[in-house]
């Protein structure tokens, strides 16, 4: 029996060791160096299917085992970063060593099909990637075809049809406000998301203290574009009626700590680079010029622009950011047009033709510090900007007599602001707040006018050659503002008493002076034509926050008590004494989550406005050729009123937004201007005389994405009924406007290839006399703008776009077309477009509006038939 | 104190499903490990309920591999981190924010992040328990990266352009059916999945219960980074599992240990009610690792 056992485990064992191959070795580089982890398989000969695996150990040896009958094995080594090698080898017990190479791994990439747009409650992720085509170069290309948010022209962002109020960039606001500079550079392939934040508190110290409706971006970068610098250049030469130039080279750095971007431009191709954004000054007199349309600035500007932008963010230490920002720019601005203005009077209408042609010359030279520290119990902000303009103007008008204009005027802005809280660190809901803003403006101001004008008024009736009018306008304000962040809570209502002290200081000397046929000063009636006015407004004002803050509800009351001391001193008539009131303006907000996606809002608010010294003075003023005022009235005051609900719906999972607002607005008067007019001049004049008058409008607004092509549609739509009082020809006018307008966008990816963008636009706007037969007929306004983009193979692509223009009202009716087409080729990372705008060289602009009480009709000279090549590189 | 005030206090802390949720990460705070030689995505199918194997639930898993270590983890949990971060960054209204609002309507979070470190053989399992609020500490366990032994067979398919053949698996109470691709010679997979010579890109669990697709790959380096902000606890796996076994047994048991004062809870409809002590809540559980 024993032997019988041993002989069958003999066979079993024979058998088995008759079966089974060992094959074991070393895995090792070319430096002899032992590879450790490399994968080692035993593959089938015939269709290398696996057998058997295992990895090497840290010597870089390796053991396989199979029972497999094959004549012969195949052997893989492989791992990350090796070079795959294959042995084919006798089934039998051996060793097999590797001398293995190391290579780069290489993989064949699988784009995910990534969700595009990703949140919370108050916070939208767009990834870019999924929004962007091969056509897109800029990252406001790509906004633009995100739901729920819009671009404008200027490359201003609007979220649910509200723009925005910061723009950060990883993070960190370097550009303060003039975020259209990175809108505009950086490059769409740079950005890896876009991140729009709703109810946006930028002061950390005020979180669920003060609750805010702003909304925020943050653009958040490729890892790639963190750290390098990045320098890229646009050239572009074409021909319209003359050369055409474009060129710009832009600098980019964004890293943790340090962020720069800097700009050098320079066009004739109808790209101002001259703005206003921080002047607060504006001249009370004007040429009567040509008025831009409201379209693409490109398409009318004919201008020659040259300027440069310096901006630059460092983290300092303690984690505050000091940023600086430089801007210098120049515009030469060429219009022309053909106007007729329609003045509707309770006995008459008055109409005016007027063929304009102007030249302008802008200068500008802005700079800014700004120091932020933002930190749960400590911010503090200081910033500091200065800003000089200086304008050179002249201008001709035909309207059956040749009139010569000239201006001249330089303005001179200087703001600083201190925002400063500081928390309790035993009790942060605790602490204490001041904001203080200082800002200081001058304007000297000069219009030449030639022949000279009113000579009824100012002559004795005799014609004389030019007048002149100087004036000087100077404006200070400060306000400052105390707030106790008490701890004062009773179930989640907090108590936040307040002080303010507002100041404000203007200054207006001007003077109206002729010059007669020998070049002689003309003194016209003593007094009447000067003005040296001061006007001083001193409020002081204390008052309590009440905020209710809880999961889905927030509730804002303010009530505040106001002294008011307003004098206006007037140094050639007679100073009027001080006025001094008690004024009370309480607002309320409320806002109440009804769900993740619903959420509702209401505001109410009063008011109460003084008229400025642009509105007081006595002596009369030149404002332009055809208008000559002055304001005897004494101080008055306008109290109003206004309200708004807007219920606001957000589904991000199905990109869907919405949002949908009445806001009515109520106001009344102490005063009434009256207009009268004499032949074709107007004369203002300000009377004692209560009115009230009130608005109403509606507005819808729907954004929608789709998976399906992405497709991408934004709407808009919007309605208002307002009724204003207006005192003409001595007699009280009731008018009422109305009108509509409704906008929608579409993009969509027709396929991997085409794409097509749409933008349309319609209008109808009415204005009515009360108490008058009214067959005036609405002014219609109906814009299309379409485009298609068609990419090609070779890097090639075409663009072709078309704008279609419909203007109908009591005047006419004119339709027009712009054509345009856009032929682009990639080379390496060099793109090339070849440019051809209003390929039908249509010349001029054509639109209307009602405003108040006159009707506008334009004519506008636009850019001609223009070819431009353009080169858009990275430099570094 | 009377019962009033009492309950009033209490109030504040109470909760709903719907406000449940993991503690968030910061982002911003953190040390670099690696770096990614590339990034693969993965689709992963869940059923919660073994009762309703129809109802899936889906999540999006990345698993990012660099030289010597790797970490998978869920897309989901990573934006709801990063909503986090931006609001340390801003501190705006877009305060702490449930992991729920990010999840879209067939969406579920795959909750555990792992880090898999080769050269070790070791794995680091991060996991956050959903509970109110974000009290509560993150847990991490260790565990040896061999702990499935897998059986290679001779079936092939093509996955994504690449050749893979097909590896079986018992792990933890399930039989698991993985596809892996020598092409991508990393032996690493979605979740705890690795050992095969080459990259898994497909997992399948016999009762089709759970499952993971690879969607994405792509050549990309990016730092492979470990957070420091985070309040992290170090426990052992077995006590996860006991938390997830109490926490599905009795949900309001759970909560009322882990947060004693709270008796009453928010009903989806905003309301309240107000929890009576011997009331039981069971919720399904399903988990991938049975035993």
């Amino acid at each position: 029996m024993k032997r019988l056992v041993f002989l069958i485990i003999s066979i079993f064992f024979g058998v088995q060791a008759f079966a089974q191959t060992t094959i074991s070795g070393e895995v090792h580089n070319e430096k002899k160096q032992p590879v450790y982890n490399a994968s080692v398989m035993l593959l089938r000969v015939t269709d290398s299917l696996p057998m058997a695996y295992t990895f090497t150990d840290e010597k870089g040896h390796y053991q396989l085992v199979t029972q497999s009958e094959e004549a012969k094995l195949l052997i893989a080594v492989y791992g990350f970063n090796l070079k795959r090698q294959f042995k084919e080898v006798e089934n039998k017990t051996q060793t097999v060593d590797f001398t293995v190479q190391e290579e780069a791994l290489q993989l064949k990439e699988v784009s995910v099909k990534s969700e595009k747009i990703w949140g919370g409650n108050d916070t939208v992720n767009y990834v870019v990637d999924a929004f962007r085509d091969t056509t897109d170069l800029v990252i406001a290309d790509v906004l633009k075809k995100m739901p729920g948010i819009e671009v404008k022209d200027d490359g201003k962002v609007e979220y649910k049809g509200k723009p925005i109020s910061k723009f950060y960039i990883e993070n960190m606001d370097m550009l303060q406000g003039r975020y259209n500079l990175a809108t505009t550079s950086i490059a769409a392939s740079d950005v890896a998301s876009v991140q729009v934040m709703e109810n946006h508190q930028e002061v950390r110290a005020l979180q669920n203290i003060q609750f805010s409706d702003n909304v925020a971006l943050n653009i958040k970068l490729k890892e790639n574009a963190k750290g390098t610098f990045a320098l890229m250049a646009d050239l572009g030469v074409g021909w319209a009626d003359s050369l055409q130039y474009e060129g710009s080279l832009t600098g980019m750095y964004f890293a943790k700590r340090n962020q720069f971007l800097g700009t050098l431009k320079a066009n004739n191709a109808g790209i101002n680079l001259v703005d206003n954004e921080n002047v607060t000054v504006y001249p009370m007199a004007s040429m009567v010029e040509p008025s831009a349309p409201g379209i693409s600035g490109v398409r009318h500007t004919l201008n020659r622009s040259q300027g440069i932008t310096l901006n630059s963010l460092h983290k300092l230490k303690n984690d505050a950011d000091l940023s600086f920002n430089l801007l210098v720019g120049s515009d030469r601005n060429r219009k022309s047009s053909k106007s007729h203005t329609l003045y509707l009077l309770p006995d008459d209408t008055l109409n005016l033709v007027e063929r304009m042609q102007s030249l302008e010359t802008a200068r500008m030279l802005e700079g800014s510090i700004n120091y932020n520290l933002n930190k749960d119990l400590d911010y503090l902000t200081i910033s500091l900007t200065a800003s000089g303009h200086r304008n050179w103007g002249e201008g001709l008008v035909d309207n059956g007599e040749l009139i010569r204009q000239e201006e001249n005027y330089q303005s001179l802005c200087a703001k600083a602001n201190i925002h400063w809280i500081r928390k309790s660190r035993r009790d942060p809901e605790s602490g204490i707040e001041f904001n203080s803003t200082t800002s200081y403006g001058t304007l000297p101001y000069v219009l030449q006018v030639a022949p000279g004008c009113f000579p009824e008024v100012l002559n004795d009736g005799e014609d004389y050659p030019m007048t002149l009018q100087n004036i000087v306008f100077q404006s200070f304000k400060s306000e400052n503002f105390l707030r106790f962040l008490t701890s004062v809570v009773w179930k989640r209502l907090r108590i936040m008493p307040y002080f303010n002290f507002s100041m404000e200081e203007q200054a207006l000397n001007s003077s109206l002076i002729g010059q007669n046929a020998e070049g002689l000063t003309l003194q016209f009636a003593e007094n009447q034509f000067d003005n040296e006015i001061r006007w001083h407004k001193y409020q002081p004002a204390a008052g309590a926050y009440f905020t209710y803050d809880r999961r889905r509800v927030n509730v804002t009351l303010m009530v505040p008590v106001q002294l008011r001391y307003l004098q206006l001193d007037d140094r050639i008539v007679n100073g009027s004494d001080p006025q001094i009131k008690v004024l009370s303006q309480p607002s309320l907000s409320f806002r109440y989550d009804f769900s993740h996606n619903w959420k509702v809002s209401t505001k109410i608010a009063t008011y109460n406005n003084t008229p400025s010294l642009r509105t007081l003075y006595s002596g009369y003023i030149l404002q332009n050729y055809r208008t000559l005022s002055h304001y005897d009235c004494p101080l008055a005051d306008t109290y109003g009123a206004n309200g708004s609900l807007t219920f606001s719906y957000k589904n991000v999972m199905k990109y869907a937004f919405g949002d949908f607002s009445v806001n009515y607005n109520r106001y009344r008067n102490e005063v009434m201007y009256a207009q009268s007019f004499e032949g074709n001049t107007m004369v203002i004049n300000a009377v004692e005389q209560p009115s009230w008058g009130d608005y109403l409008s509606v507005s819808l607004y729907a954004g929608k994405g789709f998976s399906w092509k992405k497709l991408n549609i934004n709407a808009k739509c919007s309605y208002g009924l307002g009724r204003s009082p207006h005192l003409v020809q001595n007699q009280v006018a009731i008018y009422y406007n109305q009108g509509w307008n409704a906008n929608l966008t579409a993009s969509i990816a027709i396929t991997d290839y085409i794409f097509f963008n749409n933008k349309g636009s319609f209008s109808q706007m009415t204005s009515s006399l009360e108490g008058f037969n009214d067959d005036s007929q609405p002014i219609v306004s109906l814009i299309d703008n379409a485009n298609l983009s068609v990419v090609l193979p070779f890097g090639l692509s075409v663009t072709p776009s078309v704008e279609f223009y419909h203007t109908r009202s009591e005047e006419c009716t004119d339709n027009f077309v712009l054509l345009d087409c856009s032929l682009g080729y990639t080379f390496r990372k060099v793109k090339f477009s070849l440019d051809v705008n209003n390929i039908l060289n249509t010349d001029s602009f054509i639109y209307s509006y009602y405003s108040g009480i006159y009707g506008y009709y334009s004519a506008y000279l636009i850019r001609p038939r223009s070819v431009m090549l353009r080169v858009r590189l990275k430099v570094i | 104190m009377t019962k009033n005030a009492h309950f009033v206090l209490l109030l504040i802390f109470a909760v709903s499903r719907l406000a449940l949720s993991q503690p968030p990460v910061n982002l911003d705070e953190y040390k670099v490990l690696d770096q990614s030689r590339f990034i693969v995505t993965y689709e992963v199918m869940m059923t919660k309920d073994s009762l309703k194997p129809t109802e899936h639930k889906f999540d999006r898993l990345v698993l990012m591999v660099g030289d010597s270590i790797s970490t998978c983890y869920s897309n989901t949990m990573h934006r709801f981190d990063s909503a986090y971060t931006i609001r340390c960054a801003h501190k705006g209204r877009d305060s702490y924010q449930g992991l729920r609002h990010f999840v879209g309507e067939n969406g579920d979070v795959w909750v555990p992040d792992v880090y898999k470190y080769y050269i070790k053989k070791q794995m680091t399992v991060m996991h956050r328990m959903e509970v109110p609020g974000n009290f509560v500490p993150v847990y991490l366990y260790e565990e040896p990266l061999d702990l499935m032994d897998w059986k290679v067979s001779f079936e092939t398919k093509e996955i994504l352009g690449y050749q893979c053949f097909k590896a079986e698996c018992d792990f933890r109470g399930r039989h698991w059916t993985a596809w892996c691709t020598m092409q991508i010679p990393v032996q690493d997979g979605p979740w705890k999945f690795c050992g095969l010579p080459g990259l898994i890109l497909e997992m399948e669990e016999s009762h089709g219960h759970y499952a993971f697709r690879c969607i994405g790959i792509e050549m990309r380096k990016k730092p492979i980074v470990w957070c420091n902000s985070v309040d992290y606890q170090s426990c052992t796996r077995t006590d996860i599992v006991r938390q997830m076994e109490d926490y599905h047994a009795d949900w309001n048991a759970y909560v009322r240990r882990v947060f004693p004062g709270i008796i009453v809870r928010a009903k989806n409809d905003g309301s309240f009610e107000k929890v009576s002590v011997g009331e039981k809540k069971v919720l399904p559980y399903n988990p991938a690792e049975l035993e």
